[in-house]
């Protein structure tokens, strides 16, 4: 029995231990993203930045994740509902978990026997919910999870699932059957269902020739080698079966637990979109394309961790552009590259992750990997290596990215002189867009992008951020030719000769 | 009958009338084995790390006495052959060394089967692992005797095994054996019982076609079934051997079948002592070379080679390329680390190496495989190194510079000389010496004199010799000894190569750019990229 809330075909797994991208958490922000959507649960903290952090690649799935969103926003108490249930579940294997300090088969079963007792209760009531509100949902996950509980979770299940614990508790004792093994000693114990002609036999232990043919022995109480040997053959009998009911509990928990954490996700969503709502800023459901397209269209596309810091709207950036692979931004300090560099990375990866974006319209093609190499000005190192840090950085990256990637670099190579950083950029981002790596590169390297724009190529283009007549910055990034100077003396001015 | 007789030519042609029946996989000669001794010296297996490889070799290995005959070296090169080319065999055929890796495994089982059989107490208990044994003994055996009949066996060693398994497998007791465990096993695995536990009442009786129970439970909770199961490390403790309840258990069930007993009654009274020594004696010694095999392997995986020596009593010249020490070489592979491979070279009257060059060079690293590669070559087995050609020494001598003797009231360099002394009165012309550091102690002028003195006494004897030392004068000392130096990167002086060279050859300079150090130029990234 699957969940499948964040993958048409498959259970999300969040015990994979891929390590974080703790450079792409700090270069975007995200971990403003994540405290938004957790509203200070750690669950749902850890819940979300998983899923965030391996965005999807798949058109597909990520129409299937906005459609159940849709749903949440619609049902949000029956949601809570179900996510809370799952919840109480989990508390109840914790309270009453004996078995899980011993290694021994009886206690194991019977453990394993009165919680799959009280797991049947909470699975009862799963399905009373989703016979109820069944009709209240429209998604093909939200529905095709209600209609396997409804197909799995039959009165004949829970009918047969009580009938064979109660037999597991051996009110007759326990009925084996053996084979001989290696040595004439006993092997293959098996446990059996409870045999009637035998029970008859006992109760009447005088008529011997009742079949089948039979010998009896008791062993004396005080006989501990004797009841050892016993209880070895007994629990060598019921290994498997203690093995498997302790299974379908860890099992029935993990539904529970699965359920749990992907409705988490799906709670955390919620949150945010209550948060945006209640600051008036504008959010919308992305539009993707294919891997291999080359799309980037929006309008109004925000930084929203600024913005959730900031708690107000911030300034938002347009553009339209097909068939570009490269995206050069050049222009003044402080006009807001970074701040538009980031949201392209939020908004691609809140994009893939199935959820609505920060914009007011936003579509682009999907990414494989979406990858940042931020100029780390605050690096306790020595100028002369810096540079070793910043190739050291840059060769990790291509280690291991693939084509569609989406690369975001800002100011990378500017830790040597212009000179030899423009040389070293020209060559790697040439070989990086013949190989279908996306790059947007905010960068203060002249010569640089002089010599793209010299070339004059159709998969490349070039932004500026915006600057006033009167030297005013609008935090604008608007299509422009590279300039040959920056705009730092500017921001000198204002900052010496106020 | 025409088959039968054409078989037997065969063999006849085959062993060219060499008509003596097989007794050891380890000795051509198995009566002359105990005529070898080898002069023990404890500093030998000390100072060149043979017990640590030994060690390495045999851990893990039950058989005790197998490492005995990693301590007797060969002294006749018919019997170097003779197990150099069981080694061949088994090193490259892979299916005849992992059938014979089995079959050893399994006659370990049928021993300790048979050695606990004779440890229980009650009679069907004993029989029942008895009869494990036997049915293990004879199936390993027939499978074996099997494979190599059908297998073009090339050492003489191997095909005269086969010749004698294929004789006892024919023979009649071994059919009537195989027979008997047969219908014994088969009316035993026909008996099937049941039991009632009740507390401590306990009934057995007899089975009628009743159901188990346990996959109807599995089926209900089926549903909840995901790919990874936790696996619960359930203790029952395995209880081997019978105790009075099974016992009484089992005397109930002979009650109700018993025929299969009976049988089993008679086989074990009449063919208590069922098993072959020769093919005992060989399931033991066929160990030395599996375990040298499977010792040798890691080294292979990591580039490392081995070689046949060809093993030779005259001075004509001795040579070993990419040779390497096998203890270092051990850890060396365990961290993960590289191997440097070194090759020496004596030719015509050319017998003594003298290594100068800086300290943790390798030098002495270079030594211990020096005299490693003639100490494994006299035990027939594969060595360190590409190709080589190497002395059958009568005895090796070490003198290597050891800490922990400084207290020693003589003085340390008395004592030093003392032990060259006794050294040089038992070394003949077919033995070998290593010196390593000898004389350190003394003062340089005092040192130069006393090696030149031992060294010409050495020439004198004309014995092949390896000597370590800092001394760069005694490197020269005219046309029987040649000098190897230890050597450094010419690029920067403190980086240690590990080469050993009779020349010095040239670095290469090398600058790399930053772009190139990580592979970042436009080239190397196209190159990357693509790939």
């Amino acid at each position: 029995m699957k969940v499948l809330l964040l993958y048409p075909d498959q259970n999300f797994n969040f015990k994979s231990h891929e390590e974080y991208n703790d450079d792409l958490i700090r270069d975007l922000g995200l971990d403003v993203i994540f405290e938004a959507m957790a509203k200070k649960d750690a669950f749902i903290y850890d819940i979300v930045k998983k899923v965030l952090l391996s965005y999807e690649n798949d058109l597909s799935t990520i129409l299937y994740r906005q459609d159940i969103f849709k749903d949440c926003i619609n049902n949000k108490p029956i949601v809570e509902r179900i996510y809370n249930l799952a919840i109480d579940a989990i508390e109840t294997k914790k309270k009453s978990w004996l078995g899980i300090f011993s290694t021994n088969v009886s206690s194991l079963l019977s453990s394993s026997v009165s919680l799959l007792k009280m797991f049947l209760k909470f699975l009862r009531e799963v399905r009373s919910i989703s016979d109820e509100y069944y009709e209240k949902f429209d998604s093909t996950g939200f529905r095709k999870l209600f209609s396997t509980i409804k197909k799995e979770l039959t009165e004949e299940f829970f009918s047969t699932a009580e009938k064979q614990l109660k037999d597991l508790t051996f009110e007759s004792g326990f009925f084996i059957k053996a084979k001989l093994g290696p040595g004439i000693e006993g092997k293959d114990y098996q446990l059996l269902k409870p045999n009637k002609k035998v029970l008859i036999k006992k109760r009447l232990s005088k008529l011997a020739f009742l079949k089948p043919p039979s010998y009896t022995f008791s062993l004396h109480p005080r006989d501990d080698a004797g009841i050892e040997t016993l209880t070895n053959i007994r629990e060598r009998s019921i290994n498997q079966i203690a093995k498997t009911l302790a299974n379908a509990g860890d099992h029935i928990l993990e539904f529970f637990i699965q359920l749990r954490s992907e409705l988490a996700f799906y709670m955390g969503a919620i949150n945010l979109y209550e948060k945006l709502s209640n600051l008036n800023a504008p959010f919308c459901f992305p539009e993707p394309y294919d891997l291999d397209r080359r799309v980037r269209k929006f309008t109004g596309l925000y930084d929203v961790s600024l913005a959730l810091a900031k708690g107000k709207t911030v300034i938002g950036n347009e553009l339209n552009a097909t068939g570009k692979d490269l995206f050069i931004i050049t222009g003044a300090n402080r006009g807001g590259k970074t701040t538009f560099l980031r949201s392209i990375g939020q908004a691609q990866i809140l994009m893939q992750s199935g959820i609505f974006v920060p914009a007011i319209y936003f579509s682009t093609n999907i990414n494989k990997k979406i990858v940042t190499h931020f100029y780390r000005k605050e690096d306790p190192q020595l100028e002369s290596g810096k540079l070793d840090e910043e190739l050291r950085r840059f060769d990790r990256i291509v280690s291991n990215i693939k084509p569609n990637s989406l690369l975001l670099l800002n100011e990378s190579f500017s830790s040597t002189n212009e000179r030899e950083g423009s040389e070293i950029a020209v060559g790697i981002i040439k070989a990086l867009i013949e190989n279908k790596i996306e790059v947007f590169y905010v960068t203060h390297l002249y010569e640089f992008a002089k010599h793209f724009y010299d070339k004059n190529l159709e998969n490349v283009l070039f932004l500026r951020a915006e600057r006033k007549e009167d030297g005013r910055r609008t935090f604008k990034i608007l299509e422009g030719e590279p300039l040959p100077t920056s705009y730092a003396k500017d921001l000198y001015e204002k900052i010496f000769n106020n | 009958m025409v088959c039968s007789y054409h078989i037997g030519v065969f063999f006849i042609s085959l062993m060219g009338g060499d008509n003596i029946s097989f007794k050891s996989i380890l000795f051509k000669d198995f009566e002359r084995k105990n005529n070898l001794t080898f002069e023990r010296n404890q500093n030998v297996f000390e100072d060149l790390h043979l017990e640590q490889i030994i060690y390495n070799i045999t851990s893990g290995v039950e058989n005790k006495n197998l490492i005995n005959y990693f301590y007797t070296p060969l002294n006749e090169v018919e019997e170097i052959k003779y197990r150099h080319e069981v080694f061949i065999e088994l090193e490259n055929n892979q299916s005849l060394f992992e059938t014979i890796k089995t079959f050893v495994d399994k006659m370990n089982n049928v021993k300790r089967d048979l050695s606990f059989s004779e440890k229980l107490e009650y009679q069907y208990n004993k029989e029942g692992w008895w009869l494990e044994a036997v049915d293990q003994y004879t199936k390993t055996v027939s499978k074996l005797s099997l494979y190599l009949l059908n297998e073009n066996l090339s050492s003489q060693g191997l095909q005269s095994f086969s010749k004698y398994l294929t004789e006892y497998t024919n023979s009649n007791y071994f059919s009537k054996l195989k027979e008997m465990v047969k219908r014994v096993k088969e009316s035993l695995e026909e008996v099937t019982y049941c039991l009632n536990i009740d507390g401590l009442k306990v009934m057995v009786y007899k089975w009628e076609d009743e159901e188990e129970y346990e996959n109807d439970i599995i089926k209900t909770f089926e549903k909840f079934k995901n790919l990874d199961n936790k696996d619960y490390e359930l203790k029952i403790p395995t209880i081997v051997g019978m105790d009075h309840v099974e016992n009484e258990i089992i005397n109930a069930v002979v009650k109700f079948y018993p025929q299969p007993f009976e049988l089993l009654d008679s086989f074990y009274a009449e063919y208590y002592r069922f098993m072959d020594p020769v093919i005992e004696r060989f399931s033991e010694e066929i160990q030395f070379y599996i375990v040298y095999l499977d010792f040798i392997k890691r080294f292979k995986q990591s580039g490392l080679k081995f070689c046949y020596p060809e093993v030779i009593t005259s001075k004509d010249e001795i040579y070993l390329y990419e040779g390497f020490d096998l203890a270092l070489a051990y850890d060396k592979i365990k961290k993960e680390e590289d191997v440097v491979v070194n090759d020496f070279w004596l030719k015509n009257d050319e017998r003594l190496i003298v290594i100068t060059g800086p300290n943790q060079g390798g030098k002495t690293t270079f030594a211990r495989m020096f005299g490693q590669v003639h100490y494994l070559g006299k035990l027939g087995v594969p060595i360190p190194g590409r190709k080589a050609k190497i002395f059958l020494c009568d005895n090796i001598f070490t003198h290597f510079e050891r800490e922990e003797k400084v207290q020693n009231l003589k003085g340390k360099l008395e004592s030093d000389l003392l032990e060259v002394k006794q050294i040089i009165d038992m070394t003949t012309p077919m033995s070998l010496i290593i010196l390593n550091e000898t004389f350190s102690s003394a003062t340089v002028s005092d040192a130069i004199f006393l090696a030149k003195n031992i060294i010409s006494k050495i020439l004198n004897i004309d014995c092949y010799t390896l000597y370590v030392t800092f001394l760069d004068e005694i490197a020269s000392m005219g046309k029987k000894v040649i000098s190897m130096v230890a050597m450094v990167s010419k690029h920067d002086p403190s980086i240690r190569t590990y080469k050993i060279l009779r020349k010095s050859a040239d670095g290469k300079a090398y600058a790399i750019s930053m772009a190139e150090k990580y592979s970042l130029t436009y080239e190397q990234l196209e190159r990357r990229l693509k790939g």
